[in-house]
């Protein structure tokens, strides 16, 4: 389902950085608009995130990327999902980036937006 | 390539949205939300729970002040609401979902533009920003 991010708004495609710039794995903070936007390599998916927590408003885009436990049977330590999972740097809250939701509270979420590459330009539709 | 900027401040490099004290919740709005503007300059308080209200609404002046521009204003919906629950949020936006008895229906609160607006079914019930 397409995320919703309120009031249909004529959202442009502002390029912000070139494919070869992000490898898998790295993030590198972007402009558009005067927002603040984390780009993200995930695996070869580009994700881009609004650099504000949604709970303190905390730069979350700087917190480290690792990986979260598992579903798994009573004794077992399942390990996975590494590097998608995003914690914000002040308070630790998690993000799964593939869906932008908090682990703890699927309600809410860190700000995604739209990226289309074309070539070899990455933009964001802000 | 160099990020591009269309906003040459240095707003994003905060290491926080420095926004305004919280406002206080009023009679029937127990549960509060904060969107900010994306840019960061203007934040907005709403209260849910019996009633939808704008606690306050705040824009960014050029030299640094808040300016309120909105207070306790209740959210005509169109509808006699029975409650509100948060459905989901991140920083700039909300919806809430509201049990109407009959009816059940959405509403979305978004900040962009340094304005908050509130709307249902794509009808604008509310915006609140700089004059």
């Amino acid at each position: 389902m397409p995320e919703r991010t309120g009031p249909t708004r004529v959202k442009t495609p502002v390029p912000v950085a070139r494919v070869g710039e992000l490898a898998p794995g790295e993030m590198r903070l972007v402009e558009a608009k005067g927002h603040s936007i984390g780009l993200f390599n995930i695996g070869g998916e580009i994700i881009a995130v609004l650099n504000v927590c949604p709970h303190e408003l905390a730069p979350v885009c700087r917190g480290r990327l690792s990986g979260t436990t598992l579903p798994s049977l009573p004794g077992e330590y399942v390990w996975g999902r590494e590097g998608e999972i995003l914690s914000c740097p002040w308070h630790g809250w998690e993000f799964d980036l593939r869906t932008g939701r908090a682990l703890a509270d699927p309600r809410v979420r860190v700000r995604r937006y739209e990226v289309v590459v074309d070539g070899d330009t990455i933009a964001v539709l802000v | 390539m160099d990020a591009p900027s269309d906003r040459p401040d240095a707003r994003h490099r905060r290491a926080r949205f420095a926004v305004p004290p919280p406002v206080t919740a009023i009679a029937g709005s127990a549960d509060r939300l904060r969107l900010v503007d994306p840019t960061g300059c203007a934040v907005a308080w709403l209260g849910y729970g019996e009633a939808l209200v704008v606690l306050g609404v705040f824009v960014q002046e050029a030299d640094g002040r808040w300016r309120e521009v909105l207070r306790d204003a209740l959210v005509d919906v169109g509808a006699s609401p029975q409650g509100w629950t948060l459905v989901e949020r991140d920083p700039t936006m909300a919806r809430l979902r509201c049990d109407g008895g009959d009816e059940a229906f959405e509403v979305i609160a978004a900040m962009a533009e340094g304005a908050l607006t509130i709307e249902r079914d794509g009808t604008l019930l509310l915006e609140a920003g700089p004059a």
